[in-house]
């Protein structure tokens, strides 16, 4: 009996030790009984983060350190050498977004299954990752970043840095997603830094429509496809005011291809080595970059400068506003960085070295993503006796050879064979599956961000320039991804560059899916950096950018690329061309305007044909909302939600009988063709319904996309009333980084839109915004949609959110010495080498 | 039992470990208790308590925010149950470790 009970109870205590001790499987990730220990689990992720030391050792630093908190929790840090500043960026880094810096890291590097698990559509992610050479890129770009001395000292020193508060972690201080995911921290490496800054790259140039263009001109002819799909707006302005003279003698243009390559049907070697056809489905391709985490479209972003001449102050100002997808912890980290040679605030990205986007005491800058095209999809013919093979001209060269371990917790260890050639890496290979579980043939890709590049050397010279002319010396280093630069220097210049590293095309290069057998379709150069467009001190006194097409058509280089619509630049423009004595509130002002210049260009034509029209009372309800709206997007109005949604049924209604879709997927033409059809072709063909007996005319479109319109919007929200309300209809979320539900935040009512200047959207939106006014003394003012702090545990965690969503900012200070004294400094960390 | 607690508090501070409220009340059990029922009260309540008042006391202190996100993560009703849960699981812990203990040292026992 005696025995019996003993084998009993020894049996639950070690079942009980299983348990608790392990997890289990993706429902239970965690250790139970670590979790849940309130002496080291997540209890412990609690507010004691918050506590700032007054003193720390770290063994690694060269000299003491002096890091000024401010009450935002803004470090700012003061350093003697290169080596200290950045190795206190990195640890004080780490210290707040551990594991942020590790997650993304982990995710842009294809590594999301080793620590997640056996999960199918992870594993493809993963091998998606590789397959597009984030890790390729990465590393050709740390080898060009460690052979120079300034770049390699900041990433060495900034990875001693987070390793140094890695090292120090205690058990319980780890933080809790670690702990809900069980798995820890890995030592930093400069590799990690340059996945980072590849994974940026990703998303601000990895969006590409050309697989479906290609399918969409065999259907549609070229013609068609140029007045769709490639409209040039005769509503937008130039990012570079059309007119400007372009002073230099520029390269001939590369010859195009005699006829234009149409996609072949593939035939690809299978599993077994037997040849086969292959169903060959472009939107699969489009489908699985979808499906396995595409950029996004919108990733786009504001700035301008003002010259004094525009300001009451008589200073320049810049303003620039990054228009991200919105996650928690922020993609930013606020700090002032300075030691004798450098001193700059701004926001920095958690897992490099400097301040991305900010000001010195000479200089302000802020980018917006260029949209031009640096990615080509080509189509590959293999060698069918020898998948290794491919076509090039006529003959058949070897793809060279990269192995990927994809390492899956709890289960085996997958390799992955990435084919380079000549004219990319193979992304889809056959008999590859897709994310769509369709088979496609071979597909390579070029990418500008595989070149080797040292974006590195431009941030760390531009954190240290002190005049337009060492502003545009720290570019020459910035090759991708492209974006337009604004400039403001407190000698009173201004300036704007469209900055990148941009192949020489022939026109309409880069469209379509090219053909890898012919060398016209392959790069042949770039072009030169001198010949990029830019303009400094234009006389309307300001420079401005929002995504929208950077030149007009007498720029000698052919520019690829998807830009935004007019409406955001288009708006900016009027604004500051109209606006004198500017102040930084004004400013402010434009950065959150909500006017919607959509309505206002179409909206009254619109509705004029509209009333002509029989509708019925409850919709005429709605023409009074629409004729009475001040046009302002804003949170509490119902007249957004009515022509947004209108808009959206008016352009799709308007072509969906016209484009053909393959496997439920059909890329509209863009939003400007539209547009120029209700501006200047009302008797448009196109508004005809295809299939209908009688002919449609834009009237019927405008009158069945409203009825629509209010039918959807009824069954949404009722009748209308209250419910109608554009902040609650749309709703903003942030997200936590992981989507863990609880870490993020939801049912935001926020004023906006895409394609208005205060560009907020259903999680994404102004990443950070920030005023400069560059004056005797620099003053600042800035604000994201997070807070300085990654632990979900902390009071910082989000703090700013509310605020942001106000349209609020904060001064940010800007110390000239550590020494400085403000009342809103709260704490002071002194730093030194030793144990 | 008060010595159980003391030692398991310290222990916990001390260390990362969570499999204390294990060991702690199997060594009780082993060699302190003097029947089972006391071995596995004693168990019970020293990891049970321990952890209870633990989490009790980040929650009202420090820990008030994290607490509230984990809930709505477990889709928890209450954050108090958190409490619960980790109150649940240490008393289990310790009350199956404590019974243990005392019957090995009965077995033992016997043996002499």
């Amino acid at each position: 009996m005696k025995w019996f009970r003993l084998v009993f109870l020894a049996s639950m205590t070690l079942a009980l030790f299983y348990l608790l001790n392990f997890p289990h499987g993706q429902k239970l990730p965690f250790a139970p009984g670590e979790f849940f220990n309130p002496f080291a689990g997540f209890w412990q992720n609690n507010l004691r983060s918050d506590r700032i030391p007054e003193k720390l050792h770290l063994t690694g630093l060269a000299d003491s350190v002096i890091v000024r908190w401010d009450d935002r929790r803004v470090p700012h840090v003061f350093a003697r050498n290169a080596h200290d500043l950045y190795f206190t960026q990195g640890y004080l880094t780490a210290r707040e977004r551990l594991w942020q810096m590790d997650f993304l890291v982990r995710a842009a590097a294809g590594r999301i299954s080793e620590i997640i698990g056996p999960d199918s559509a992870l594993v493809e992610y993963d091998r998606y990752r590789r397959r597009i050479g984030i890790v390729y890129a990465a590393e050709n770009a740390l080898k060009t970043a460690l052979e120079d001395d300034a770049s390699r000292l900041a990433l060495n020193a900034y990875t001693a840095g987070v390793n140094a508060w890695i090292e120090r972690l205690e058990t319980r201080d780890i933080p809790v997603e670690f702990k809900i995911l069980h798995y820890r921290p890995e030592l930093w490496t400069p590799l990690k830094s340059a996945l980072l800054l590849k994974h940026m790259a990703w998303e601000l140039t990895g969006y590409s429509e050309e697989t479906l263009h290609t399918r969409l001109r065999a259907a549609l002819g070229d013609s068609l496809m140029e007045e769709l799909y490639f409209p040039a707006s005769f509503l937008a302005k130039p990012v570079i005011p059309a007119g400007t003279p372009w002073n230099f003698r520029p390269l001939p243009q590369p010859a195009p291809p005699e006829t234009l390559f149409q996609a072949f049907p593939l035939r690809s070697p299978g599993l077994s080595g037997l040849t086969r056809h292959s169903p060959f489905s472009f939107s699969d391709i489009q489908l699985a970059i979808g499906n396995l985490g595409g950029p996004n479209p919108a990733n786009g972003s504001n700035n301008w400068a003002v010259s004094g001449k525009k300001t009451r102050s008589g200073y320049p100002i810049l303003c620039s506003d990054p228009h991200l997808g919105l996650t928690l912890p922020s993609i930013w980290y606020e700090i002032q960085l300075s030691s004798p040679e450098v001193n700059v605030y701004g926001v920095s990205l958690p897992g490099a070295p400097t301040v991305v986007i900010g000001f010195n005491r000479h200089i302000a800058w802020g980018m917006t993503n260029a949209h031009t095209d640096v990615l080509d999809w080509y189509q590959v013919e293999f060698n069918l006796a020898n998948p290794r093979e491919y076509r090039y001209q006529a003959e058949w060269r070897t793809a060279k050879q990269r192995l990927e371990k994809i390492a899956v917790r709890g289960g085996q260890t997958l390799i992955d064979t990435l084919l380079i050639t000549r004219e990319g890496l193979v992304v889809f290979q056959p008999p590859q599956k897709t994310a769509s579980g369709s088979v496609i043939s071979g597909m390579a890709l070029r990418w500008a961000g595989h070149d080797p590049s040292n974006e590195l050397a431009a941030s760390l010279k531009l954190n240290r320039a002190a005049n337009y002319r060492e502003f545009m010396q720290a570019l020459a280093d910035h090759d991708c991804p492209g974006q337009n630069y604004a400039f403001a220097g407190s000698d009173g210049d201004i300036a704007i560059i469209h900055r990148g590293k941009f192949p020489l095309r022939w026109k309409g290069e880069g469209r379509f899916v090219g053909d890898a057998r012919n060398p016209a379709y392959h790069w042949r150069g770039w072009i030169p950096g001198e010949h990029l467009p830019g303009i400094k001190n234009p006389l309307p006194g300001f420079v401005a950018s929002a995504n929208q097409v950077p030149v007009d058509s007498t720029y000698p280089y052919f520019l690829n690329g998807k830009y935004a619509p007019f409406d955001r630049s288009r708006r900016i423009f009027e604004r500051l061309s109209e606006m004198e004595n500017i102040t930084v509130q004004d400013m402010m002002a434009l950065q959150t305007d909500i006017l919607n210049q959509r309505a206002r260009t179409l909206l009254p034509g619109m509705l004029d044909i509209l009333e002509r029209q029989d509708i019925s009372l409850a919709e005429a309800t709605n023409i009074e909302v629409l004729r009475a709206w001040n046009l302002e997007n804003r949170r509490d109005a119902p007249a957004p939600i009515i022509f947004e949604s209108w808009w959206e049924n008016l352009h799709r209604m308007t072509w969906e009988d016209e484009i053909p879709a393959e496997n439920g997927t059909a890329l509209l033409p863009r939003e400007e063709a539209t547009i120029d059809l209700l501006l200047r072709d009302t008797a448009s063909v196109f508004f005809d319904i295809r299939g209908t007996e009688e002919p449609e005319t834009l009237g019927d479109i405008l009158l069945l996309s409203f009825g629509k319109t209010h039918e959807e919007l009824t069954r949404r929200f009722g009748a209308f009333g209250e419910g109608w309300n554009w902040g609650k209809a749309r709703g903003t979320e942030i997200p936590h980084l992981a989507r863990l539900k609880g870490f993020g935040r939801e049912g935001l009512e926020t004023d906006g839109n895409h394609d208005i200047v205060n560009a907020i959207k259903k999680a994404h939106g102004p990443s950070w915004r920030m005023v400069v006014e560059l004056g005797p003394r620099v003053k600042a003012w800035g604000i994201y949609p997070g807070g300085q702090s990654g632990n979900p545990g902390s009071a910082h965690y989000d703090e700013f959110v509310n605020d942001w969503v106000n349209g609020k900012y904060y001064e940010l200070l800007y110390l000239q010495s550590a020494a400085e004294t403000h009342p809103r400094l709260i704490a002071k960390t002194v730093l030194r080498g030793g144990k | 039992m008060i010595l159980s607690f003391l030692t398991l508090f310290i222990l916990q501070v001390l260390t990362p470990f969570w499999w204390w409220i294990l060991v702690v009340p199997f060594l009780n059990g082993l060699t302190l208790a003097g029947s089972s029922w006391r071995a596995a009260g004693a168990g019970m309540f020293s990891a049970g308590l321990l952890w209870f008042l633990g989490s009790l006391h980040l929650y009202l202190t420090h820990a008030r925010w994290i607490i509230s996100r984990i809930s709505l993560l477990a889709e928890a009703p209450s954050p108090y149950l958190l409490i619960i849960a980790a109150t649940v699981i240490a008393m289990v812990c310790g009350g199956f470790a404590g019974s243990s203990g005392y019957a090995l040292k009965a077995l033992v026992k016997r043996s002499d």
